[in-house]
């Protein structure tokens, strides 16, 4: 098939010219011996069905850094004299926090039950110490909040490293120099 | 050319690059060029490529998925995804080989580079045609037909062929060499050079109104004899030839009398000058530029004397040089290493949008293609496809086997009347043109 208007070969099941729209004509080819490689036929209605490229990483990646940030907050609150509250809320909400993050590491995808459990089971003992001194202390027990806030953010920084440690270097090393 | 750095020394952690050459590693840096690309993408949008071979027999999926887990072995260094790190953004490994894809929508689909067990790139097939497109940060067109091509070639072997293998053509059951997963910049990058300057200039751009996940792709089959002798009555070399035809394309069907200067990127593949094999980023990008100065009377001609000559002006080796120190240069920076990426990654985003801003369209010549004969016989032809971006209106591609010239015009909207021009303009010239195009005919 032809396209007059154009002068241009076009292929063998063609009835309009892709370029100008004219009705192809039925002329032997000027170039020969090429054959028609054939696209697929499209249904438009994908053109907006699909949008975005990224998808959105699972909620609990950024669980462990937001509970880092309020541990620090309360090791500050508690270092300014804000004791009664803070002490048994911090290991409260950390319990939360490791359960909220073992769930969402059972919904992502295999193999993060385990680590989700290792990660719960690593700092369990000193959540429950902290929970346990907190809960049966007496009002002013604000060192001992302190230290625990302060070795709890060790651990949850070093339950990070450890197992990505090697990433750690990869990225933090190398690019540092 | 000589190569500066033998050891990579601007990499300091060499027993994390030794980990690049195995199978088993797990994450790898963006090359210097990648860098550009990953920061530039957005939900919508990322710099991809594609590149198609037509076989003679149409594709069996089972074997090509079968060549597809071989040549992904092969090169490791393909099987990644996007992720973004505390100072840059790097490759990941994924878990699972990539399953060949049945080609049902329009090319370039969006790859999804982040948030995925996905590599970023799939392979397709539909009827005879095998395509790859991939994410511009895993690799450039030269690398993507490394791959294509080894896959190619370990497809015809699966069902009969035997196949000669060498550079173009890679034996799939070999190991990945150091030399092809490296960043081929680090063996040239000097610091002494230095950089080149960036483009200032705005060119003339269409706008471009684009139709979400919509391509239309227009082949354009001609001799290759008979364009070389076209484009050697003006003394041009082919790929000039067809740079001042698109100059020449704009200055004819623009709306009203353009101002700015035309620019057109045209990338030019590393390999060939430097002797790389690697099967990342190496290119470079040059332009040709043409200014109409608002006159309407301008002539094929005056474009063609304009250009002649200039993109072997160009490519000198000190501007290559300068090139690559260039793109090398934030990347050893210790100002800029420790800067958070989000951060960086603002910068190199603007950055892109400026260089944008600097061509009005891009045109990419792979040159031709050398098959080994028992891969030749079954390959009707090569497509190389080059999506335009939110700020181009349209992306040029090209390349020849077997004496057929195939230029490629990718759009993601509907308007037509360039590569009407363009082609007419060739036919007019005595050129025998065949136009295919995924839309349109019926």
């Amino acid at each position: 098939m032809r396209c007059l208007e154009c002068n241009v070969d076009l292929g063998e099941n063609y009835k309009k010219c892709p370029l100008c729209g004219a009705a192809a004509v039925d002329e032997a080819p000027l170039i020969e011996g090429i054959t028609t490689a054939e696209y697929p036929k499209y249904d438009d209605s994908v053109l907006l069905s699909e949008k975005t490229v990224v998808k959105k990483n699972f909620y609990g990646k950024y669980l462990i850094p937001v509970v880092i940030a309020f541990e620090l907050g309360f090791i500050v609150a508690a270092a300014m004299g804000h004791s009664a509250f803070w002490s048994v809320g911090v290991p409260v909400l950390l319990v939360a926090a490791y359960v909220v993050y073992l769930v969402c590491g059972l919904l992502q995808k295999k193999g993060t039950l385990l680590y989700g459990c290792e990660y719960m089971m690593k700092l369990s003992p000193v959540v429950v110490l902290s929970l346990l001194g907190a809960l049966f202390a007496r009002s002013g027990f604000w060192n001992m909040v302190i230290c625990g806030s302060v070795c709890l953010f060790l651990f949850n920084v070093l339950a990070l490293i450890r197992p990505e440690r090697a990433k750690a270097q990869f990225y933090s090393f190398l690019y540092l120099g | 050319m000589e190569k500066v750095n033998e050891k990579h020394e601007a990499l300091s952690a060499q027993e994390v690059t030794a980990q690049y050459y195995d199978e088993g590693t797990r994450w790898l840096p963006l090359d210097l060029a990648a860098t550009l690309y990953a920061a530039s993408r957005t939900k919508k949008w990322s710099r991809t490529f594609r590149t198609c071979v037509v076989l003679d027999e149409e594709i069996d999926p089972v074997v090509l998925q079968h060549a597809l887990d071989d040549t992904i072995k092969r090169f490791p260094t393909f099987k990644m995804k996007l992720r973004d790190g505390l100072f840059w953004s790097y490759f990941e490994r994924v878990k699972n080989n990539p399953k060949v894809q049945l080609e049902t929508k329009y090319p370039y689909r969006p790859i999804i580079i982040e948030g995925t067990d996905e590599p970023c790139f799939r392979i397709l097939y539909y009827k005879n045609r095998i395509a790859i497109e991939a994410f511009h940060s895993l690799t450039d067109g030269g690398g993507s037909s490394v791959f294509l091509d080894t896959l190619v070639g370990r497809y015809l072997q699966l069902r009969g062929e035997t196949i000669s293998f060498g550079e173009t053509v890679r034996n799939a059951c070999e190991k990945q060499t150091v030399d092809e997963a490296k960043d081929s910049h680090f063996d040239y990058y000097d610091s002494s050079v230095s950089a080149s300057n960036p483009p200032t200039i705005k060119a003339y751009a269409n706008e471009n109104n684009t139709i979400p996940n919509y391509a239309n792709v227009i082949h354009g089959m001609f001799r290759v004899d008979e364009i070389k002798a076209l484009a050697k009555t003006k003394s041009l070399t082919i790929t000039e030839y067809l740079t001042a035809l698109l100059i020449y394309t704009f200055c004819q069907c623009a709306d009203a009398p353009i101002t700015e200067p035309i620019a057109i990127s045209v990338p030019m593949d590393l390999r060939k000058r430097f002797e790389s094999v690697s099967v990342r980023n190496f290119v470079y990008m040059t332009d040709i530029t043409f200014c109409p100065e608002g006159r309407t009377d301008v002539t094929f001609d005056e474009i063609c004397d304009t250009i002649r000559g200039e993109l072997k002006k160009r490519a000198t080796p000190e501007n290559l040089l300068k090139s690559i120190s260039s793109n090398a240069s934030a990347r050893v920076s210790p100002i800029i290493k420790p800067i958070p990426y989000f951060i960086k990654k603002a910068f190199l985003n603007n950055k892109y949008k400026k260089l944008q801003s600097a061509y009005t369209t891009f045109f990419t010549n792979l040159g031709e293609y050398h098959y080994p004969e028992e891969v030749a016989k079954h390959v009707l032809r090569v497509e190389s496809v080059l999506a335009d971006t939110p700020y181009m209106h349209f992306g040029c591609a090209a390349v020849s086997i077997n004496g057929l010239f195939n230029f490629t015009f990718c759009s993601s909207n509907r308007n037509k009347d360039k590569q009407r021009f363009f082609f007419r303009y060739l036919a007019q010239q005595g050129i025998k043109v065949r136009v295919e195009s995924n839309v349109d005919y019926e």
